[in-house]
C-alpha cells in the first residue's frame, strides 16, 4: 500500500527522490512440504541517507525481503512485486546485469562475521576484490584502497592487519572489516542483516558506531535489520514491524516507539524490560509463537496471539494504512481504538 | 466505543487437541521424522527391497532351487536354461544354488565383520573421546598404526595362516574386522569431542551422573546417526574385501564357498563360460550396490543437506 | 611447517616399527614350509635341507630372526629370497612396474573426479548429476577383481572378433621389445589401458562423490553469499571462491587412500599377469619368505607415511586455517 503520507518527509533530503522504493514484495519458497510464503505483500522506502531498521522475529521475513532486493535468494524462491533504485526497476534483472549494482550501489552485511568471509583469503584480498570488482585498478591500488577503508574503521595496525586471514581477527574486528567491505565503492544504500547479533553486547554498541561512521563516510542510508528494538531506537530515524512476512507497522521511530499503533508492537514493547520500572514488575511476553508459514493463519496474521482480538481479525486482512502522526501506518483493524484508548507501553 | 476490552478469557487459548510446536506444525520425533524422509527416498526404498528380496532368496537358498548345492546332476557345463536359471558347472553342480549358498556366506560373514567393526571402533572413538588427555593419545596412536598399516597386505598375511582350512570363514571375519574399524573410531571421537563441550552434558554432569551414564545415555544416541550409516556402508565394503582376499587365494575355504570364491573360481573360465563368472559377479554386486543406497538414503534421511531458508 | 614435519615423521617411525615387528612375527609364524620345494627335489638329503635350515636362520628363534633383519635393514641390506635373489632390487624393480599404474590410474582418477564432482554439484539434481551419482555407485559396489576380469575378458573379445591385439590383456609390456625410447614406452602405455581403466572407474567413483559433496558444501556456504553480495560474477565465485575451498578436503582424501589405491592396484596386476609388487607377495606369502614379505611392507608403510605427510602438508598450505601462527 503507498498512500502518500501528509505531513514533511522523512529525515535526510527533504525533498529527495527516495533511494530506494520496495512495492507489494512477495516471494514463496518452493519446498517439498508446500510453497512456503516467506514475505507477503511488503511495501517501504528509504530515502537516501536515512536509517531504516526492519524489526521481527525469526520467521518474519526480513532478511528475505532485502535478500530478494538484492537478487541473492535462491532458485527455489518466487518473488515478485516491484523495487526501485532511483527510478530504475532492478526486481527480475538478469543477474549479469544485477551484478553491477551489488556491492556498488547496494551493499549487504551479514549476520556472521566468521563464516561471511572466505577462510582461504586474506582480509585485504578480499576488499580489494570488491574494489576491483566493479573498478579497473591495479591490484596493488586496490590493496591500498583496502588498508585505507580498514583504517576507516578503526582497525588497528591496518596494513599488517590487510594481510592476515579472517581466523586470525575477532568477532568485532571482522564485523569492522566486513562493514569495510562493504563501503568500498560508495554505496547508496548499505543493507546490515542482524549486524550485532552474533556479537558480544559490548562489541555491539562499537558496532553500531562504526556503521554510523561508515554512513556518514559514504553518504549512504542504511537499511538495519534486527530483532532488537534497542538498536533500532538508538539508530533508525525510520522502522518498520514484520510479522508472519507481512509489514504491520511503519513510520517514524519515535512515533511507533512512544505510540505504537499495532498490537504486536505493543506487546514487543511491553515485553523489553525497563529501567525506569517501578518496583518489581513481571516482564509481559506476548502469548503464543510465531505461526507457521506454511499455513498462515487466515485474516490477520498476528490474531491468534492477539488480545484484543475480534471476529473480524481472523476474516479479513488488515492493510496497512495511515493511521496518524508523520507517515505512521498500521495494519491493524482497529488502530484507532487503540490511540484511542491511549495505550502505552507501561 | 472503546469495546476493545481483553476479551473475558485473558489469554488467548492454543487450539485444544493438536501438539502444536513454534511453527504450528505437529511436532514430530527425531526418528519418525528420519523414517517418513528415509521413505521417501524413492531410490533408498526400492533397493532395500530388492536387497530384502535377494536376501530372502539367499537365505531360503535351496527350497527354492529343489537343488541341493552338492548335489551333481548330468549337466554339465550347461549355459543358463529353464532348468538350470544360472547354468551349471565343470561337474554339474547347479549354479544358481552355489550362488545362494555363497551369497548366504558372504552376506553372514559381512554382517559380523561390521557387527565387530562397529562396536570395536564406537568403543575406541567413545573412549578416546570422551576422557582425552593421555588415553586418547594412546588409542589414537593404535588407530594410526593401524591405518598406516597397508591393509591388503596385513590381511593376506593374517589370512594366509588360515588358508585352505576348512570352517575358516569366521576366523577371515575376524581378521577383515580387525582392519575395519578405523574410520568409525575416528568418526565417533570426532562426534564425542564436539559434543562433550555441549550444555547438556555439563548439565548432566551437574546433577551429578557418572561418565558411563553420560557415554551410554547421553553422548552415543546423539552420535547413533554416523555410526548406523557406517555400519551399513560397512556391510557392502565387507563382502568387497572378502570377494579380495578369495581371488587371492586367502579367503573362504572349501567346503564352505562365498560369492567371492565363485566369481575367482569362474574367472578362469569368463570367455568360455561366461555365466561362471558374470552370474556370481552381477548377484554380488547388486548386492552391494542395494546396500550401498540404502545406507546413502540412510545418510540423506538423518542429515538433509537442502538449503536453508533464513528469514 | 619444518617442525611440524619433523614432529610427524618422529610419531611416524615408531608406527612404521611397531606394525613391521607384528608382521614378521606373523608371517614367521604363519606356518607354510619354506623348504617344502627344497624337500620334494630327488636325490636332497637330510644335511642339505638343514644346512639351507641354517642358511634362512629357521632354526633361531623368532625374535632373534626379527633382531638380525633389524641389523640389516639398517644397514641397507634386505635380505635375500628364498629363491635366493637379492631383495633390494627385486622389490624396486617390481615396484616401478607397480607403481607405473599406480601414478598413472592416480592422476586420471582426480582429474575426472574434481570435474564429475564439480559439474555434479553446479547442477545438482540434474540429469547429469543422477547419472554420475548412480554410475559412481555401480562402480564403488563391484569387486576390484571382478571389473578387472570383466575388461580383460572384453578385451579379450574384443581382439578375437577384430582378429587383431587392440588391447593388451597379459603382462605389462611386450618381452623383448625392439625399439627406442618411444616404441618402448608406447608399448607400455597400451598394456596400462586396460588395467589403469580398472582403477580408474573405481577410484573415480569414490572420489567424485566426495568432490561433490566438498563442492555442496562450499556453495552453501556464507561467504559465497558475500561474494556474490560484492557483485562478483557468478563464474568467478565458483571458480575463485568456490573451488579453492572444496578441493582442500579432496586432495588430501586423495593422498591418504593412496594405501587403498596400492591395494586395488595389487589386484589389478593379479588379473592382468603383471610381474609387480602383487604377484611379489602372494608368491612370498604362499611360501612364508620372511624376508621377501617384511621388504614389501616396509617400503609399502613408509610410501603410505610419506603420502600421509604430504596430505598434512597440502592441506596447511592450501587451508590457512590449520597453519600454526
Amino acid at each position: 500500500m503507498s498512500g502518500e503520507a501528509p505531513g514533511p518527509g522523512p529525515s535526510g533530503g527533504a525533498s529527495a527522490e527516495p533511494v530506494l522504493v520496495v512495492e507489494d514484495l512477495t516471494v514463496d519458497f518452493a519446498t517439498p512440504d508446500g510453497p512456503v510464503h516467506a514475505v507477503r505483500g511488503v511495501s517501504f522506502t528509504v530515502d537516501a541517507e536515512a536509517v531504516v531498521g526492519i524489526v521481527g522475529e525469526s520467521g518474519s521475513g526480513k532478511s528475505v525481503t532485502m535478500m530478494a532486493v538484492m537478487g541473492l535468494l535462491p532458485r527455489t524462491a518466487t518473488v515478485k512485486g516491484s523495487v526501485r533504485f532511483r527510478g530504475e526497476e532492478i526486481l527480475g534483472l538478469p543477474d549479469k546485469q544485477l551484478r553491477r549494482y551489488r556491492g556498488r550501489k547496494l551493499a549487504m552485511i551479514f549476520q556472521d562475521p566468521l563464516t561471511s568471509l572466505n577462510p582461504v583469503f586474506t582480509v585485504g584480498a578480499q576488499i580489494a576484490e570488491a574494489i576491483r570488482v566493479h573498478n579497473d585498478v591495479k591490484r596493488s591500488a586496490a590493496m591500498e584502497r583496502a588498508v585505507e577503508l580498514l583504517d576507516l574503521v578503526g582497525i588497528p595496525n591496518a596494513a599488517k592487519r590487510a594481510r592476515q586471514y579472517p581466523h586470525e581477527f575477532s568477532g568485532g574486528m571482522r564485523q569492522r572489516a566486513m562493514i569495510a567491505m562493504s563501503i568500498a565503492n560508495d554505496p547508496d544504500v548499505l543493507i546490515a542483516d542482524e549486524p550485532t547479533t552474533a556479537l558480544d553486547v559490548t562489541i555491539q554498541a562499537q558496532i553500531l558506531d562504526v556503521l554510523e561512521r561508515a554512513q556518514q563516510a559514504v553518504s549512504s542510508a542504511i537499511v538495519l535489520i534486527t530483532h532488537d528494538l534497542g538498536v533500532v531506537a538508538g539508530v533508525a530515524d525510520r522502522v518498520m514491524v514484520m510479522y508472519a512476512g507481512r509489514a504491520v507497522e511503519q513510520g517514524l521511530v519515535d512515533d511507533v516507539f512512544l505510540r505504537p499503533r499495532h498490537p504486536y508492537t505493543l506487546g514487543l514493547l511491553e515485553s523489553l524490560p525497563r529501567l525506569d520500572a517501578e518496583g518489581q514488575e513481571r516482564l509481559t511476553p506476548i502469548v503464543g509463537a510465531p505461526p507457521s508459514l506454511l499455513h498462515p493463519p487466515t485474516g490477520c496474521p498476528f490474531h491468534p496471539r492477539c488480545r484484543f482480538v475480534r471476529e473480524m481479525c481472523s476474516e479479513v486482512i488488515p492493510e496497512l494504512r495511515f493511521v496518524g502522526g508523520l507517515g505512521q501506518r498500521s495494519a491493524c483493524h482497529y488502530a484507532e481504538e487503540l490511540e484511542a484508548l491511549e495505550v502505552e507501553p507501561t | 466505543m472503546a469495546d476493545l476490552a481483553p476479551a473475558p478469557v485473558g489469554v488467548p487459548e492454543l487450539p485444544v487437541g493438536d501438539q502444536l510446536d513454534e511453527f504450528g506444525a505437529e511436532a514430530e520425533s527425531q526418528s519418525r521424522r528420519i523414517v517418513r524422509r528415509f521413505v521417501h527416498h524413492r531410490l533408498a526404498m526400492a533397493s532395500l527391497v530388492v536387497l530384502l528380496v535377494l536376501m530372502t532368496a539367499s537365505f531360503l537358498g535351496e527350497t527354492i532351487t529343489s537343488y541341493r548345492y552338492d548335489e551333481l546332476t548330468p549337466d554339465t557345463n550347461q549355459p543358463p536354461s529353464s532348468k538350470h536359471w544360472f547354468g551349471t558347472d565343470f561337474i554339474g553342480h547347479d549354479m544358481f544354488t552355489l550362488v545362494l549358498r555363497g551369497a548366504r556366506r558372504s552376506i553372514l560373514v559381512a554382517l559380523i565383520v561390521a557387527a565387530l567393526a562397529t562396536s570395536f571402533g564406537a568403543t575406541v572413538g567413545a573412549l578416546a573421546g570422551y576422557y582425552r588427555g593421555l588415553l586418547d593419545t594412546v588409542l589414537m596412536r593404535v588407530t594410526d598404526l593401524f591405518l598406516t598399516i597397508p591393509s591388503l597386505a596385513v590381511l593376506l598375511v593374517l589370512a594366509s595362516r588360515y588358508r585352505g582350512q576348512s570352517g575358516n570363514w569366521m576366523a577371515i571375519a575376524l581378521v577383515i574386522a580387525a582392519f575395519a574399524w578405523m574410520p568409525l573410531a575416528r568418526v565417533v571421537r570426532g562426534m564425542f569431542l564436539s559434543l562433550r563441550e555441549r550444555e547438556f552434558v555439563e548439565a548432566a554432569r551437574a546433577l551429578g551422573a557418572s561418565d558411563s551414564r553420560i557415554i551410554l545415555r547421553h553422548l552415543l544416541p546423539n552420535s547413533l546417526a554416523p555410526i548406523i550409516v557406517n555400519a551399513t556402508l560397512l556391510v557392502a565394503a565387507a563382502i568387497l574385501i572378502e570377494t579380495a582376499l578369495s581371488f587371492l587365494g586367502f579367503g573362504i575355504a572349501p567346503p564352505d564357498t562365498s560369492l567371492g570364491r565363485l566369481v575367482a573360481e569362474g574367472s578362469n573360465a569368463s570367455y568360455t563360460r561366461p555365466w561362471m563368472f558374470y552370474l556370481p559377479g552381477l548377484w554380488l554386486m547388486l548386492i552391494c550396490l542395494c546396500i550401498n543406497f540404502v545406507g546413502d538414503g540412510l545418510r540423506d534421511a538423518i542429515d538433509p543437506r537442502d538449503a536453508r531458508v533464513r528469514a | 611447517m619444518l617442525a611440524f614435519t619433523l614432529r610427524r615423521l618422529a610419531v611416524s617411525i615408531p608406527v612404521v616399527i611397531a606394525s613391521s615387528f607384528i608382521v614378521f612375527v606373523l608371517v614367521a609364524t604363519a606356518g607354510g614350509d619354506p623348504l617344502a620345494d627344497l624337500r620334494l627335489r630327488p636325490g636332497v638329503t637330510e644335511e642339505v635341507i638343514e644346512l639351507r635350515r641354517q642358511q634362512l636362520n629357521l632354526d633361531k628363534p623368532v625374535l632373534e630372526r626379527y633382531g638380525i633383519w633389524v641389523k640389516d635393514v639398517v644397514r641397507g641390506d634386505l635380505g635375500r629370497s628364498f629363491t635366493n635373489e637379492e631383495v633390494r632390487p627385486l622389490l624396486f624393480r617390481r615396484l616401478g612396474v607397480t607403481l607405473r599404474l599406480v601414478v598413472f590410474a592416480t592422476l586420471v582418477s582426480v582429474l575426472l573426479a574434481m570435474v564429475i564432482g564439480v559439474v555434479a554439484a553446479v547442477k545438482q539434481y540434474s540429469r547429469f548429476d543422477y547419472a554420475a551419482t548412480f554410475l559412481a555407485f555401480v562402480f564403488f559396489s563391484m569387486p576390484v577383481f571382478w571389473l578387472a576380469a570383466v575388461l580383460r575378458d572384453v578385451g579379450i573379445r574384443v581382439n578375437r572378433r577384430l582378429g587383431e591385439r587392440v588391447f593388451f590383456v597379459a603382462g605389462e609390456q611386450t618381452p623383448n621389445l625392439a625399439g627406442g625410447f618411444f616404441t618402448v614406452w608406447a608399448d607400455r602405455i597400451g598394456h596400462l589401458i586396460l588395467p589403469s581403466l580398472t582403477l580408474v572407474l573405481i577410484q573415480m567413483a569414490a572420489w567424485s562423490r566426495f568432490q561433490r559433496a566438498s563442492m555442496l558444501e562450499v556453495l552453501n556456504a556464507d561467504y559465497i553469499r558475500t561474494a556474490r553480495a560484492k557483485g562478483v560474477s557468478s563464474a568467478r565465485v565458483l571458480f575463485r571462491h568456490g573451488l579453492r575451498n572444496a578441493l582442500i578436503p579432496v586432495v588430501t582424501v586423495v593422498a591418504i587412500d593412496f594405501g587403498l589405491v596400492l591395494g586395488g592396484a595389487v589386484i589389478t596386476e593379479t588379473v592382468f599377469g603383471w610381474a609387480g609388487m602383487g604377484r611379489l607377495l602372494v608368491d612370498a606369502l604362499g611360501v612364508g619368505d620372511v624376508n621377501v614379505v617384511q621388504a614389501w611392507l616396509l617400503v609399502t608403510a613408509m610410501m603410505v607415511v610419506v603420502f600421509n605427510l604430504v596430505a598434512d602438508l597440502l592441506y596447511g598450505f592450501l587451508d590457512p586455517r590449520t597453519r600454526r601462527g
